[in-house]
């Protein structure tokens, strides 16, 4: 299967992948609580309420920008995966996630501008680690694709054993978990009220939530990126580390920005940055 | 803490920027004729003046200046003015016309208050 | 007409503008001669680069193979004696000792005949990298200048009590375009050196223009620093004055220097570094923001402080594996971070535009000190992209601190419903400064890619910067979208504000806007035919491809280029804000955008960005970087005497 076909699979598969792991994540949450849990579909049928919802607009350029978040957001994983250059893909990553932040902040209201100013925090506290990730699977591998990771006889996540650690930390953030849901969360106990949703209704937080199951499985396809000797195993890491995050975000209480950006600047930096110091020290 | 004079006969005006000025803990009085304006000069002379260059339709405001700048020359004043043509854009251009008004800021309406606040505390001399 | 004859039509054409321009203080007929010496100016420039073709490069004199003799030790006697005199009048120390010290040196190496006999066909040198200096200084350039009698009339306007000399300062900057297009084509040590320092008076004058104590002051610190990096170009020059064809830069720079002419090498990248205002020298570059924004624009973007980075670009093959050309390397580099760092606590928007320019220069002194092709490409690139985005960028907060008086950034609130189409460029600069694809964020793309081939920790360190600093540049410049991006019920009479921008700042800018666009669409042709072969020639490389789009890529590039654009001009289009009120907690009054207070009452809205206190602090970032520089910048020309 040429790459193309791979990027139209993810654009078309995605989403139900996203939509079912968001599914999953509610059920094992609530039976975490001693709750039951709503159907695991119930995602799906709450995107398809939404679309029919009334939009209240509260700053027309809302939309376009939303629209655009999605688009680019399901444009980085069929890039990713369609063979397009690792780095690139990640600048395509970042600008899909200020779209969000730009989004929100276009309402100019108290809750969701201070959700897009933690949301850009937020964005700081993770770029690095994405920027440095991809060099590191670059520099291990010799490769700059996708497909050239997988095929490269070197095992990426045995030589990079601290960006793993650290790729756990960040996807955190990007999931959306505690403790570093400071600008938008699952739960419904947000001291911003919806933080970066707040002014968002029907369309738009469809569009939202969807560009959210796209980021889901790109940040699969990041793990599998990382034990490229086998996507099973790849696959079978992803959804292990998605459970600790479900455990971990039940465990703990959201912290302050402050702490996000200090713990995973610091996190990036000892972990990835060590990571790729032996890897240059070592001369591969 | 200054006291601030505004010189407006626009009731809106003076109120947004009497709420901001004193927000930012200064003391606000107001006049809205030059008349008025004068005395309250010879009464108690204030730390800094803002005022409209057009009061009761003239530009009566220009003369209030000058007077001003004449008889209290350390007297920073701001002109705020709803006026944009005042000046042609080739007297503008020209040397001969700087200093043609003696204030230290000439700002086109509107102006934003913060942006007010901060031109009068850039303005008032280093006192406390 | 001949390549050198056009070259010298090109210098001296802006001189001659500048020197008629002083001459006639009538303002009508002042703006006339300041829009058509620019449109002759940028005509020249295209003209030279017309003439100038494909060819790898070009050697010449002067016309009818004139010695330059006693000229240039004259014209420095000058611009000395100029410096001590106007020390002597606000009575600072430091500048007339570096002005006299520099010309202590030119003097001795005249009369003790120290100084060879330069190659008559050799003074100039012009070459790709000239061509894109020569098409930057002489479009932007004019553009600027042009920009500046709209925003000049609006400065005095505001200001009426600032005695101006705008006949000074318009005939300044055209003598300051004449004196960068000398620079950019000299071969001539002694002769680049001179223009050199035209550039520094040049630069000294306009941040001085309204001659208050605080701007004086700031004029001096940039007159010291820039004295000082021309002090060290000229020892250097007295160090290769003995070496044969040690006085011609185009030998000089031919390939990895030799031992014996690292010190010099040292010492013109330290002239280099001052110029264009890397840390420990960031100071002056910040000082020069109270000057009126073409100044800016024009010396304190994409002119003058490029010269640096132009002779550390020409360096960069001599200095190529060396340590000297790393720890130059991390000067830039480490700069670039730091700035990046105090730029995200800082809430004056041009202040925050100079510590951008600043990091920019930095990436370029970062790629010209390792010395590769690939990282010689990056830094051209972004010497084009950033001229072209950050000289936009300028003018913009200049147009729009003339009608609403503020620099701060938490002002520029919902600027989309205020000013959109203003907003419109604002939003195009921004994207040109770091969104992908347009050429910085390629660049920068680049630049990680070639720094993943420097071995050891020093591969490793930069890359961490990279990193680190790109996504600082996302956090400041994504607040200041925020900002733009938000809208807010206008009044037709707040949004009249737009209808006073004067025409000349709707050309210009407009033009540069479209001149941003335009080098994104192309990006594939400027590599392919001016920057590729120029880096290929410099490291005398086998042929490879430095930019690799891809269909996709290129889908991505174009609908990212235009999707901030469009959605300004959508906003402008349908102006409707509000729909529906914003939430606020159950309690919503949203007219003039206030909210019911929780006993009772109205509050405005007032959103306030992120400045990370707390977690970074400005102060702290800038000495630290300011530090740890010069403690590189020190090791550096110590490497260079010790390390043979």
């Amino acid at each position: 299967m040429t790459p193309a076909i791979y990027a139209l699979l993810f654009v078309l598969l995605a989403p139900v992948f996203g939509g079912l792991l968001a599914g999953i994540d509610r059920i094992v949450s609530a039976r975490m609580q001693g709750r039951v849990g709503p159907p695991l579909l119930q995602p799906f049928y709450d995107v398809g309420k939404l679309l029919q919802k009334r939009t209240r607009q509260i700053n027309p350029i809302a939309e376009p920008l939303l629209i655009a978040h999605l688009g680019y957001m399901a444009a980085t994983g069929a890039l990713l995966l369609g063979g397009t250059d690792l780095i690139f893909t990640v600048f395509v990553y970042a600008l899909a996630a200020l779209l969000l932040v730009l989004a929100a902040g276009s309402a100019n209201s108290p809750f969701s501008f201070a959700g897009a100013e933690r949301e850009l925090v937020v964005l700081l506290a993770s770029e690095p680690f994405f920027i440095l990730m991809m060099v590191a699977v670059c520099k291990v591998t010799a490769a700059s694709t996708f497909g050239g990771v997988l095929a490269s006889s070197q095992l990426v996540a045995v030589q990079l054993p601290g960006v793993l650690l650290a790729f756990v930390v960040v996807a955190t953030i990007k999931l959306r978990k505690s403790p570093f849901d400071i600008s938008i969360s699952h739960h419904p106990h947000q001291e911003l009220v919806s933080g970066l949703t707040s002014d968002m209704s029907g369309r738009l937080l469809a569009y939202v939530e969807l560009a959210h199951w796209y980021e889901s499985a790109l940040l699969c396809a990041f793990m599998v990126l990382l034990f490229n000797w086998s996507v099973p195993l790849g696959l079978l890491a992803f959804a292990v580390a998605y459970a600790l995050e479900v455990l971990v975000d039940n465990a703990t209480s959201r912290i302050k920005w402050q702490l996000v950006l200090r713990s995973t600047w610091a996190a990036t930096l000892l972990l990835c940055g060590g990571n790729l110091l032996a890897l240059f020290v070592m001369g591969r | 803490m200054a006291h601030i004079l505004l010189i407006d006969d626009d009731p809106a005006s003076v109120a947004r920027n009497t709420e901001a000025i004193q927000g930012d803990g200064h003391s606000v009085s107001s006049s809205s004729t030059t008349a008025e304006a004068v005395r309250f000069v010879r009464n108690e002379l204030p730390d800094l003046v803002v005022m409209e260059a057009v009061l009761g339709g003239k530009l009566a405001g220009l003369d209030l200046a000058r007077s001003l700048a004449q008889d209290h020359p350390d007297l920073p004043l701001i002109m705020l003015t709803k006026a944009d043509d005042l000046m042609s854009d080739e007297q503008l251009d020209s040397q001969d016309s700087d200093g043609w008004i003696p204030v230290s800021r000439y700002l086109e309406k509107p102006v934003m208050t913060d942006v007010l606040v901060d031109e009068i505390d850039h303005l008032l001399p280093e006192a406390e | 007409m001949s390549l050198p004859s056009i070259v010298f039509a090109l210098v001296a054409l802006p001189a001659i503008v500048g020197a008629i321009l002083s001459l006639f203080t009538q303002a009508t007929l002042r703006n006339a001669i300041v829009v058509i010496g620019g449109l002759l100016v940028a005509a020249m420039a295209v003209a030279t680069v017309a003439t100038f073709g494909g060819a790898d490069g070009a050697f010449f004199g002067l016309p009818g193979n004139m010695a330059l003799g006693q000229t240039l030790i004259v014209v420095d006697f000058g611009l000395t004696a100029f410096v001590v005199a106007i020390s002597l009048k606000h009575r600072r120390v430091l500048a007339p000792i570096l002005a006299l010290a520099q010309f202590a040196i030119a003097l001795y190496l005249e009369v003790a005949g120290r100084l060879p006999e330069p190659d008559p066909q050799r003074l100039f040198w012009v070459d790709r990298l000239s061509m894109v200096m020569i098409l930057v200084i002489g479009l932007i350039g004019p553009l600027i200048c042009i920009n500046a009698i709209g925003y000049m009339r609006a400065y005095h306007r505001s200001s009426p009590m600032i005695q101006g000399r705008r006949t000074v300062f318009f005939s300044l900057l055209f003598v300051f375009l004449a004196a960068m297009f000398g620079l950019v084509v000299s071969n001539y040590l002694p002769l680049m050196l001179v223009f050199w320092e035209i550039t520094t008076i040049c630069s000294f004058l306009l941040i001085g223009y309204t001659r208050t104590d605080e701007t004086i002051g700031y004029a001096f610190r940039a007159l010291n620093m820039n004295l000082l990096g021309g002090l060290g170009f000229g020892v250097a020059i007295v160090l290769l004055s003995s070496q044969t064809g040690g006085l011609d830069l185009a030998i000089l720079t031919h390939g990895p220097a030799a031992g014996a002419l690292l010190p010099a090498i040292a010492l013109l990248a330290f002239a280099g570094i001052t110029k264009s205002a890397q840390m420990p020298f960031s100071s002056w570059l910040i000082g020069a923001m109270y000057a009126p924004s073409p100044t800016s624009a024009l010396l304190h973007s994409s002119t003058m402080v490029k010269a640096g980075v132009f002779l550390l670009l020409r360096l960069s093959p001599a200095m190529s594996g060396s340590t000297v050309g790393y720890l130059v390397a991390f000067v830039g580099l480490l700069t670039f971070l730091f700035v990046s760092l105090v730029a995200v606590t800082e809430q004056n928007t041009k202040k925050v535009l100079a510590y951008s320019t600043i990091g920019s220069l930095g990436l370029i002194v970062g790629c010209a000190g390792i010395g590769t092709p690939e990282l010689a490409w990056v830094g051209v690139m972004i010497i084009i992209f950033h001229a072209l985005a950050k000289s936009l960028l300028f003018l913009v907060i200049g147009t729009i601190e003339q009608r609403l008086y503020t620099k701060n950034m938490e002002n520029l609130d919902a600027l989309l419903s205020l000013m959109p189409r203003v907003s419109a460029l604002f939003l195009i600069g921004i994207s040109g400064m770091f969104i992908a694809p347009f050429g910085i964020a390629i660049a920068k793309w680049t630049a990680i890619r070639a720094f993943l081939s420097v071995p050891g920790p020093a591969g490793a360190a930069m890359i961490l910067i990279m990193a680190f600093g790109s996504s600082l540049t996302i956090f400041y410049w994504g607040k200041l979208l925020i900002k733009i991006l938000s809208a807010r019920r206008q009044t037709d009479y707040e949004r009249s504000i737009e209808n006073r921008v004067s025409r000349y700042e709707w050309l210009t800018e407009g033009a540069l806007a479209l001149g941003v666009i335009a080098a994104t669409a192309c990006v594939g042709l400027i590599s392919n035919q001016v920057v590729g072969p120029y880096a290929l020639t410099a490291f005398a490389a086998a042929p490879r491809v430095f930019l690799a789009i891809d269909p996709a890529i290129l889908l991505v590039m174009l609908s990212a280029t235009l999707l901030l654009p469009f959605v300004a001009v959508l906003s402008w289009l349908n102006p409707t804000y509000d729909h529906s009120d914003f939430y606020a907690s159950g309690r919503s009054a949203n007219v003039g955008h206030v909210m019911g207070a929780a006993l009772g009452g109205i509050k405005r809205v007032t959103l306030r960005n992120y400045y990370l206190d707390g977690v970074v602090s400005g102060g702290l970032m800038f000495r630290t970087g300011t530090v740890a520089c010069g403690a590189v910048l020190a090791a550096m020309v110590a490497a260079s005497v010790v390390i043979r």
